[in-house]
């Protein structure tokens, strides 16, 4: 049973004057474990197909499932508390809550779990030392280059113990020098914590790291392979 | 947690919100000193009305307020003054005759506000006894207790004999001739240079009343018995008599109150305009701000109820800022102005004295003035949360984080 099916998949926007067709019947599957890469040009679809495989917007078309759970069907409340188990999420750029310092950033979504101080504490300072920021746990994140933020990003992906990272063009801000640690750090966290991880990019660096790299173009799945 | 966060969001910018508490800041001190002021001096005005000259309550034949006639006195037995006197709330009653003579000393002649008082009847309803100046008080007897704004006019002092001339019951001329025996000095002006007391009896013999009177001055422990007690009196007159209560004796005070009252939360109430405007705005501005970090914590997994919780955090810390440290910088300027009144010189005082109001500018310390303006504070800030409340239902996290 795979971990995230997606059926049948289509998305078109109609809010622009020309309806634009962003995903046309996709059809993929995901495995635990996996160390994915969604690459494709710009426009090609990658963000959302990661929207929808997050459960942050709805397909026009198809089913989403997730651990058995058809995620299109669920009620918006109901979502919402799944995204908190059930996915971690890394975004491009301005993740993190700009008051809060990195372990309070990482223990925010536990305490959105309702789990006890102590434990999130424990736990958001483990994390931080996994990602390599166990002496910047009290910076804020203007405090943090864009490399250490999106670790602390990870960090905290990590700490609601999902089922998968989504992680949308993690890399696009950081020099090659950090997104290459970046994903070092996501490749240790893969293995460490067998998490699965699934991101975008459009950066050749770093579709070299993945295992299996699915292509899109114009809204479809051009290629699908896994990096020997 | 949520607390910090909010407490931390209030400060993300700290130049937005220093001036938005600022700004609520100086309209609560404003407000609550104009609110002391007025209360203070309304309080005062009543206080000073009432308890020196008029009474809270005055029973009364049903015609006498309009004609001011010797012919509309009344007869109250003891039995009635009894029953009066036991009605909850009331402290003192006082019977009085009042009428205005021709009073004259040596040469000077002048109009004269004559009252047969019982002097410690009188007393209780008045605290007649502190404005003596010179003489005996209690003693009032045969003599003539003198204002000393009067007594100074006709050049009169202890001792010194008074001619008092006036009408009397059923048209009968009334006169007598007093000795001097006491100098009261009144803080109103009006009264001071008007004033005549002597005793009750005296009084009655004077203007052929027998056991008339033109009224019964009525004090009462709480003002807002008023119209209660007003209704227990009623049970024991007769119908051509009548109770008035102090507004009803004199309604230009009333109206002036009410027009001032009308006026000022007028100008209070723009005041409190600009502040709710001050206050949306930055509401709004921290909402739409923070479109991107909504979006990424709903997709997150913070449900909009938390996220709205934490807003209301927010607006609360906000409101909170301005109006305790108004509060806390308003209650010991206003308890210090209670204390110390402030005397009234010039033109302004001599307006109020017209009134018939003691010319002093008195402040009110009551806890419900403070109360109030931060009731209204928090009441308008959380009217503006109306719009962050509006904006998350709306949010849609997909166009959130395009932005
Ligand atoms: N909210 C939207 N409204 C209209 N068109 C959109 C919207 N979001 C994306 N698109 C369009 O859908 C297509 C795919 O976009 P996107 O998934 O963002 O691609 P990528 O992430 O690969 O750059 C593009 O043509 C884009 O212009
Ligand atoms: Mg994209």
């Amino acid at each position: 049973m795979a971990l995230i099916e997606l059926k049948d998949i289509s998305k078109t926007y109609n809010t622009t004057a020309v309806p634009v067709n962003a995903l046309k019947d996709i059809n993929i599957t995901f495995e635990k474990q996996e160390f994915t890469a969604i690459v494709g040009p710009s426009g090609s679809g990658k963000t959302t197909m990661l929207n929808i495989l997050g459960g942050l917007d709805k397909p026009t078309n198809g089913t989403v499932i997730i651990d058995n759970n058809d995620i299109t069907k669920m009620k918006p409340g109901n979502l919402v508390d799944f995204r908190l188990n059930k996915i971690g999420f890394v975004f491009q750029a301005y993740n993190l809550i700009p008051v809060l310092t990195a372990l309070e950033n990482v223990e925010f979504i536990m305490l959105l779990q309702k789990v006890s101080k102590k434990e999130r504490r424990e736990q958001a300072e483990n994390l931080l030392q996994d990602v390599g920021l166990g002496d910047r746990m009290d910076n804020r994140p203007s405090q943090l280059s864009g490399g250490q933020q999106q670790r602390v990003a990870v960090a905290r992906a990590l700490a609601s113990k999902p089922a998968f990272v989504l992680a949308d063009e993690p890399t696009a801000n950081l020099d090659s020098k950090s997104a290459e640690s970046l994903l070092d750090m996501m490749e240790e966290m893969n293995k460490k914590h067998n998490m699965t991880f699934i991101f975008s990019t459009h950066d050749a660096r770093v579709i070299k790291r993945a295992r299996r790299v699915v292509t899109l173009e114009d809204g479809m799945v051009k290629e699908d392979k896994i990096n020997k | 947690m949520y607390l910090k966060l909010a407490w931390k969001n209030v400060w993300r910018n700290k130049k937005r919100t220093l001036i938005v508490s600022a700004s609520v800041f100086f309209a609560v001190i404003l407000s609550c000193l104009q609110r002391s002021a007025q209360i203070g001096s309304f309080d005062y005005m009543v206080h000073s009305i009432t308890k020196i000259y008029l009474g809270v309550l005055q029973v009364q034949h049903k015609n006498y307020w309009e004609n001011r006639s010797l012919d509309d006195s009344i007869v109250l037995s003891d039995s009635q003054k009894d029953e009066i006197n036991k009605i909850k709330n009331i402290t003192s009653i006082t019977p009085r005759i009042e009428s205005v003579v021709l009073i004259s000393g040596d040469s000077l002649v002048r109009v004269a506000h004559i009252t047969g008082i019982d002097p410690h009847a009188e007393d209780k309803v008045s605290g007649t006894s502190k404005y003596l100046q010179k003489g005996e008080y209690f003693s009032l007897k045969d003599g003539a207790l003198i204002a000393s704004g009067l007594a100074e006019r006709l050049k009169l002092s202890i001792g010194d004999s008074l001619l008092i001339y006036g009408l009397g019951f059923h048209g009968q001329t009334a006169a007598a001739l007093l000795p001097v025996t006491g100098i009261l000095k009144f803080p109103i002006e009006k009264m001071n240079t008007s004033t005549v007391y002597i005793n009750i009896k005296k009084a009655a013999d004077i203007f052929g009343l027998e056991n008339r009177i033109t009224s019964l001055a009525v004090m009462i422990d709480d003002l807002n018995e008023l119209n209660r007690v007003s209704g227990d009196i009623h049970k024991f007159i007769s119908s051509d008599e009548t109770v008035l209560t102090w507004e009803e004796l004199l309604p230009e005070i009333k109206q002036t109150i009410q027009f001032k009252t009308s006026s000022n939360f007028i100008l209070i109430g723009i005041l409190y305009i600009v502040i709710a405007f001050g206050i949306f705005g930055v509401v709004m501005m921290m909402t739409l701000e923070r479109e991107t970090e909504y979006g990424i914590l709903n997709a997150l997994g913070m449900k909009k109820r938390r996220m709205f919780l934490v807003t209301f955090f927010e607006n609360v810390f906000l409101a909170s800022i301005g109006t305790l440290s108004g509060i806390i910088a308003a209650i010991p300027v206003t308890t210090y102005l209670a204390h110390h009144p402030i005397q009234l010189t010039g033109e302004i005082a001599k307006s109020w004295e017209q009134l018939g109001i003691e010319a002093v500018f008195s402040f009110s310390a009551d806890p419900s003035i403070f109360v109030n303006q931060a009731m209204i504070i928090f009441i308008i800030s959380f009217i503006c949360l109306i719009y962050p409340m509006l904006f998350l239902s709306r949010l849609k996290i997909v166009k959130a984080l395009k932005k």
